[in-house]
């Protein structure tokens, strides 16, 4: 695979190819998600760092002013108890829902998301794909 | 006893199809000791291929690319890649490849950009209100301003020191040296002709030194880190067009017969992927 396509479908994953958080997030409800989790992996956080390698690019691409707040917290030595948790953060910098993403796969931590989230889903005609013209 | 060692096809050599014979390595190794004359030439054309390649491809424009993008479209998928890494590593770099022929000099220079990716701190000391008062008009960020009575304050820790530079006019010098010179000294803040921190014209001073940029051209292209990935599309594409008009006024100012020219661009972030925009 030449280099040109290689990067024409690593920016189409962004945009085009991964279709779950393709959605248009309500910004009148909300400020900002806050996800706190472990650096490592260990104790249930893999879930969690996956949905953000492979869902929140997107996520953010088709909501380019929301706020995205990341905590990764360093627990090496497994000593201490860190929370896994997603918070959505109303108008009002509170925090209207929570979500636990400890111990569950990335998959579903997205589809509790959208359940809880008041969202519009992308129309087909505003989606991006790179590389068409070419 | 004694063993007669027989260079030869042995059992092993045989097995794994080692040649015990070793005469095209030493025809190789003679070859790249001493090359051909027609060799020398093929890679002399070799050269000139190239370069009279990537020449013309530098005269193309950037939208026969497949990978190029407008300025704000590029930010918005750079911004997507850089979700929730920290700050420190959410640079936004541009990418210039330079064409020049052998033995140019690189192009180097200073670019100063309308929005800085640090604010740095800085301390100006004068004798004169009136020079302090044009560069509190021209650098609105500047950190202090002052003359004798600041020395004072500094002597008396009265002010904390919290700035990255101090730069000072000559007639102060004596008075700073002597009052902050044990203070400052040790942590590289004290004024010095030799460092480029003292002049008569502060303002000049103060484009050399504090919110300008060094670039120079390194294998074959000049990388600049022009922006932070918070900053407003606006704030970026001045910086670009600032950027922009440093490196072409440093290749008109350049000393040779042969100018270089400025080809593919790209803008790339710390994570992201590089995407090729309209520069020149």
């Amino acid at each position: 695979m030449s280099k040109i396509l290689r990067q024409i479908n690593f920016l189409n994953k962004i945009s085009y190819v991964t279709k779950k958080p393709q959605i248009f997030i309500n910004t009148e409800k909300y400020n900002a998600i806050r996800l706190t989790f472990q650096v490592l992996n260990h104790g249930g956080h893999m879930g969690a760092r996956q949905f953000w390698r492979k869902y929140l690019p997107t996520l953010q691409f088709y909501n380019p002013n929301f706020r995205i707040d990341l905590v990764r917290i360093k627990n090496e030595e497994k000593k201490n108890e860190v929370p896994c948790v997603m918070e959505i953060i109303g108008k009002d910098n509170s925090v209207v829902e929570t979500i636990d993403m400890k111990d569950r796969q990335y998959d579903s931590i997205m589809d509790e998301l959208l359940e809880k989230l008041d969202h519009n889903v992308v129309p087909e005609d505003k989606l991006v794909k790179v590389g068409e013209g070419h | 006893m004694n063993f007669l060692r027989v260079r030869g096809p042995t059992l092993p050599n045989l097995l794994f199809g080692t040649r015990s014979l070793q005469t095209s390595r030493l025809w190789l190794e003679e070859a790249s000791v001493a090359p051909s004359k027609t060799n020398k030439q093929q890679a002399k054309k070799k050269m000139l291929r190239d370069f009279l390649r990537s020449r013309k491809q530098a005269r193309e424009p950037a939208s026969n690319h497949p990978l190029y993008m407008k300025v704000p479209d590029a930010l918005r998928f750079l911004r997507a890649v850089e979700v929730g890494q920290p700050r420190s590593q959410q640079t936004i770099t541009l990418t210039t490849l330079v064409i020049s022929e052998k033995g140019v000099p690189p192009v180097y220079g200073n670019v100063q950009l309308p929005t800085p990716l640090r604010n740095s701190k800085v301390v100006v000391l004068s004798d004169d209100p009136k020079k302090l008062e044009e560069v509190q008009d021209n650098f609105k960020n500047v950190h202090l301003v002052g003359g004798r009575e600041l020395v004072d304050k500094f002597k008396n820790e009265d002010i904390e020191i919290d700035f990255d530079k101090v730069v000072a006019t000559p007639d102060i010098l004596n008075y700073t040296n002597q009052n902050l010179g044990k203070m400052f000294g040790p942590k590289g803040l004290l004024p010095n002709v030799k460092k480029g921190t003292v002049s008569e014209n502060l303002i000049e001073l103060m484009n050399e030194n504090v919110s300008s940029m060094p670039f120079r051209q390194r294998a074959g292209c000049i990388s600049l880190g022009i922006g932070k990935v918070e900053f407003s599309d606006k704030q970026i594409l001045e910086n670009i067009i600032a950027t922009r008009e440093a490196f072409l006024n440093t290749l008109s100012n350049q000393k040779t017969k042969k100018q270089s020219t400025l080809g593919k661009t790209t803008l790339t972030s710390t994570h992201g992927p590089g995407i090729v925009i309209d520069f020149i």
